[in-house]
């Protein structure tokens, strides 16, 4: 199967079940709510060592938030619940909490119920309020700049981390410029987040290694300049290959950002070096979830 | 909308009470049925035959309406938990007592202690609350501890005293001692409230569209600010009733006086910075 020149390979992306939890940051204007956002969603493209996988799924216009004003949705990934509470205590108290004019709310109306602002109310030293309308408890924080709001509780629910896809190209700048383009289009998709820095991995790994301490290593079977010294994936025209990590709420959603994700990619064409979209499995018996890319882009 | 009507008889002038006698108790019934239930006038007990007329089909009603009330009727409404109840005239002594859930409406005054022990639900009230509106009754540990009431009109004294959460909302004038000893929940007057706003209160927050007609010694200002929970309760309220519509437009600029120090000063006073109109 080809998409403009490119090879797509018979293969499929292999998923797990994670935990999802979407937040709405709210703040005075769009670019506060980035930097909001953006420091939350920080140090977060992997549960490896990172607790979790977060990044932001799409901006909400006025009409969108509770309170009115600009905001971002986030989508927060991880593979339990009580690291959920943890990273969402953490992240919201020291990124959200501390940006001026920020005000942070659920975004899911239900699933299972996770602390949000039941513990970090507590930095109020006593002069917090708690208001209860619509059958939910929002806290107003006392802070420097005025008040931190701060809905008591948000949901949890089921979500799925490690859709992903491989681009092959001739050359690491036409492997970049696949990828971004690739990243433009998925962004658009709602549910979804791409963890890694800019949406792009340029460190695929394989499970284990030959340090036993790692559970991780090198993808070296598509690592360019080791063509020569493993049992490579790579023909003699690919030299550099990219990764995009997708974790979503859904089937529906990973298969709707893999394939604007890999037709993006695929726009470029084999004349820019392009040459295949590959995915990264494990042999389908560790992740129950399995995107097959030439059922995805057909 | 199917309607249940039961309409007082003129000649009754009795104090009847007529709690139970709700939407969850009565539909499904047939009028035969609910003619028999007794309720107490004055000193007898009577059937609800013959203080009232029944109209309409107790099977498929989805509104309870009572007519021709005129001030003698208590406990309207009393442990209500869903459907509609709608009274026209004039409601009489505590209205909506123990309401648990559902749609109270009284289109017209309501008398003494409106919301006593509310624990739910909407409670509307067209023309203006007596005194001790959502209050705590002698005995009685708290007043109103959640739901909403509207009063359309203007509330007596006392609205809203040891009131334990929920959200009050007055369009027009409010007594003396409104919020007095509050323990938590919100106050809203758009007109003029009286003195001795807030006294005892604990905690909770009473927000006014203007000044009061005296403030005590012991609430300290804390300046002027935004809060952003009154954006979030301006649309909540905005989307509970068409009434309540023109809170969509209300500013969220306030100052903000903290009290009653007296009694450890968690307590607040919100007075809107800007006009509003309703």
């Amino acid at each position: 199967m080809k998409i403009n020149g490119v090879h797509i390979d018979d293969t499929f992306a292999e998923a797990f079940p994670m935990k999802a939890v979407r937040l709405i940051i709210t703040a005075h204007n769009m670019d506060w709510a980035y930097n909001a956002a953006r420091a939350a969603t920080g140090f977060a493209t992997s549960v490896i060592a990172c607790g979790c996988e977060a990044g932001i799924e799409r901006e909400l216009k006025p009409g969108e938030t509770p309170d009115g004003r600009p905001g971002l949705a986030i989508l927060l990934f991880t593979m339990g619940g009580k690291e959920m509470g943890k990273q969402i205590q953490n992240r919201v108290g020291q990124c959200v909490l501390t940006c001026p004019t920020t005000a942070c709310f659920t975004g899911m109306i239900e699933g299972d119920k996770v602390p949000l602002g039941k513990n970090l109310r507590f930095f109020g030293d006593g002069w917090q309020i708690s208001k209860r309308f619509d059958g939910k408890r929002y806290w107003r924080v006392p802070v420097m700049d005025g008040e931190f709001l701060c809905e008591e509780t948000t949901y949890m629910n089921k979500g799925i981390g490690g859709g992903n896809f491989l681009v092959l190209a001739e050359t690491q700048t036409q492997a970049l410029a696949a990828c971004e383009k690739a990243i433009k289009a998925m962004r658009r998709i709602p549910e979804v987040i791409m963890p890694f820095p800019g949406g792009v991995v340029r460190s695929g790994s394989k499970v284990g290694s030959k340090y036993k301490a790692l559970p991780a290593s090198t993808n070296d079977a598509f690592c360019p300049t080791l063509k020569g010294q493993v049992k490579s994936q790579l023909g003699p025209e690919i030299g550099a290959v990219m990764e995009i990590v997708i974790d979503g709420l859904h089937e529906e959603a990973v298969n709707a950002a893999t394939r604007a994700g890999v037709l993006a990619a695929c726009s470029l064409g084999k004349k820019r070096g392009i040459r295949r979209i590959s995915a990264g499995n494990y042999g389908g018996n560790l992740g129950p979830f399995h995107f097959h890319l030439r059922e995805i882009v057909k | 909308m199917s309607k249940l009507t039961l309409s007082l008889h003129p000649e009754v002038n009795d104090r009847i009470d007529l709690s139970g006698i709700i939407p969850e108790r009565l539909f499904g019934r047939t009028q035969a049925e609910i003619g028999k239930i007794r309720i107490q006038a004055g000193q007898h007990r009577l059937t609800l035959g013959k203080l009232f007329k029944i109209e309409g089909s107790a099977r498929s009603a989805s509104e309870l309406v009572l007519r021709g009330i005129r001030g003698q009727a208590d406990y309207i409404g009393r442990g209500m938990g869903a459907g509609r109840l709608v009274v026209h005239g004039t409601a009489g002594d505590f209205l909506g007592h123990e309401m648990t859930g559902g749609y109270l409406s009284a289109r017209g005054d309501a008398g003494r202690w409106a919301g006593r022990d509310m624990r739910g639900g909407f409670l509307e009230i067209h023309g203006n609350a007596g005194d001790y509106l959502a209050a705590a009754f002698p005995g009685d540990r708290h007043g109103m501890r959640e739901g909403i009431i509207h009063v359309r009109g203007s509330a007596g004294q006392r609205a809203g005293e040891r009131m334990r959460r929920g959200i009050v909302i007055i369009d027009e004038d409010v007594e003396n001692y409104c919020g007095h000893k509050m323990l938590a929940g919100t106050i809203i007057v758009q007109g003029q409230a009286g003195k001795f706003t807030g006294t005892a209160m604990k905690r909770g927050t009473i927000l006014l569209a203007g000044k009061p007609s005296g403030m005590p010694a012991t609430f300290n200002t804390c300046g002027e600010y935004a809060p952003a929970f009154l954006a979030l309760l301006y649309r909540s309220l905005a989307n509970t009733s068409r009434h309540l519509k023109y809170l969509a437009d209300w500013p969220i600029e306030v100052q903000r006086l903290a009290g009653d120090l007296a009694v450890g000063g968690k307590g607040e006073i919100l007075i809107l910075q800007a006009p509003v109109r309703k």
